[in-house]
């Protein structure tokens, strides 16, 4: 597995307290019972320690599942390809 | 007012017994006297200045406790030798101790719950008192245990962790007959652990605080939902539920005053005091507790209760933790959860299903540590105080914010 998706997911493994059979990266926001608003915080705040880039709050709101955050991580540089 | 020292219970097995001589003595005089237990962690000065000053009005009849309390913070405690003899007249007729021969103490004699239920107690009714070094040393308390007959023993909730870690599974204490927990929350989720470790006991709820000295309610535990409610008050206890939740009391057996950093303070008659702890209604004079006031807090707008929080994760562990709180950059509070040891990436998922499943995430901890062991104070319970600052801590989550 490409080094990023295997901090992006140990990032959200940790933030909305999955367990790692649990994971896959077509996992939407409706699949996680604790992707709540905090959850979006955090995962935000954890992005910004991980990957250095920063989500402005009404972007961070508007994911809406792994895929949205790899699309936006992507866009600016980070490579999630396998 | 005669002082009496008590070493440490695991330094000095001796000397805690020549300490029980004198207390038997000095019981029986007119003059007050007060236990300490060395080494008496406090300002000398303060100190000093306090013991004056409760000399002086109490002289005759009183005794007095240096406690740490459950916050670390020292705490002189007065009361009344006849009350607290009266209250051990209460607590023999709600426990049946009738049958009980011996006591086997496993916790400090300043702590006014291991003097009360059992130096008292046993002083009163004229049963022996076996000193140990606790679980300091767990195979002296359990060689004790043996060979005291029809015995009682008084714990706190934190004890139990170690006693899993001493004692192998199958390991019984058949003579102990009655156990009574009180200090903290009753570890209800350790009930068929312990009875099968004390086949032939009946096992008791204590609940009070120090100024209670310490007693208010006792509950006899037959099933885990026994646990969750306290039992009815004493004869001539009242409790109520003040304002934001504060759980006070009025007691003919508690204290006459207490002194700590602020000074001397005596209670007046019929005054309402306050237990420390955070309670609601559990019906007509029954009370549940919903934490320590200090370890309930509003966190994202939401009342957020350690003890709930810590009946849920002892669910899934069944070793040592304990909390404490820790400010955040926004100036908001959190708790800052800490295990021991530390735990498998298996026992972490299952601590982490108890927040998903049970919780929503303010009331997640800001952070998981783990440790080798948690410090506890001599009374048994945790030591908060110097969790923070602990060396050797791992974390073990986090979160980010």
């Amino acid at each position: 597995m490409n080094e990023n998706r295997k901090k992006l997911k140990s990032l959200l493994l940790e933030v909305f307290m999955l367990n790692e059979d649990e994971f896959h990266f077509d996992l939407k926001k409706t699949d996680i019972a604790t992707w709540d608003s905090l959850g979006v915080v955090s995962m935000a705040v954890g992005i910004q320690e991980t990957f250095g880039y920063h989500f402005a709050p009404e972007q961070a709101v508007g994911i809406a599942s792994v895929s949205d955050i790899i699309e936006i991580l992507t866009e600016k540089g980070i490579r999630f390809d396998e | 007012m005669q002082i009496l020292k008590f070493p440490a219970l695991h330094q000095n097995l001796e000397s805690t017994r020549a300490g029980l001589e004198g207390l038997r003595a000095a019981w029986r005089e007119k003059e007050s006297l007060i236990l300490v237990q060395e080494p008496a962690s406090v300002d000398s000065a303060w100190f000093d200045r306090t013991l004056g000053q409760v000399d002086a009005a109490f002289p005759e009849g009183c005794f007095a406790l240096l406690t740490s309390g459950s916050t670390g913070a020292p705490k002189l405690v007065v009361g009344l030798k006849s009350r607290a003899e009266a209250l051990a007249h209460v607590i023999h007729e709600h426990q049946s101790l009738e049958v009980v021969q011996t006591t086997v103490s496993s916790l400090p004699f300043t702590y006014s719950y291991c003097l009360v239920n059992q130096w008292i107690w046993s002083n009163v009714f004229g049963r022996p008192l076996i000193p140990t070094a606790g679980l300091a040393d767990p195979e002296g308390w359990a060689e004790t245990l043996d060979r005291s007959p029809a015995s009682m023993v008084c714990l706190v909730g934190s004890q139990v962790s170690l006693m899993r870690r001493y004692f192998s599974p199958g390991r019984r204490f058949p003579e102990v007959i009655r156990v009574n927990f009180a200090g903290g929350v009753f570890p209800a989720g350790d009930l068929d652990y312990l009875r099968d470790l004390f086949p032939r006991a009946d096992i008791y709820n204590n609940f009070g605080c120090t100024e209670a000295l310490p007693r208010l309610t006792i509950r006899k535990i037959e099933t885990v939902e026994d646990a969750a409610i306290l039992g009815r008050p004493l004869p001539g206890v009242e409790m109520h539920v003040a304002e934001g939740g504060a759980l006070h009391f009025r007691s003919p057996y508690g204290a006459l005053a207490v002194a700590d950093a602020q000074g001397l303070r005596s209670f007046g008659v019929g005054e309402w005091i306050p237990t420390g702890d955070v309670g609601e209604s559990a019906g007509e004079n029954l009370w549940r507790i919903v934490g320590r006031g200090n370890e309930v807090f509003k966190r994202f707008g939401e009342k957020i209760s350690l003890q709930v929080i810590g009946d849920a994760l002892r669910q899934v562990w069944k070793r040592s933790f304990a909390f404490y709180l820790e400010e955040e950059k926004d100036g908001q509070w959190g708790h800052v959860l800490v295990v021991a040891p530390r735990p498998s990436e298996m026992e972490l998922r299952g601590i982490f299903g108890v927040f998903r499943e049970k919780f929503r995430r303010p009331h997640w901890p800001v952070r998981i540590e783990s440790v080798d062991d948690i410090p506890f104070l001599a009374n048994g319970k945790p030591d908060a105080k110097s969790l923070a600052s602990l060396e050797g801590k791992t974390v073990v989550w986090k979160q980010y914010r």
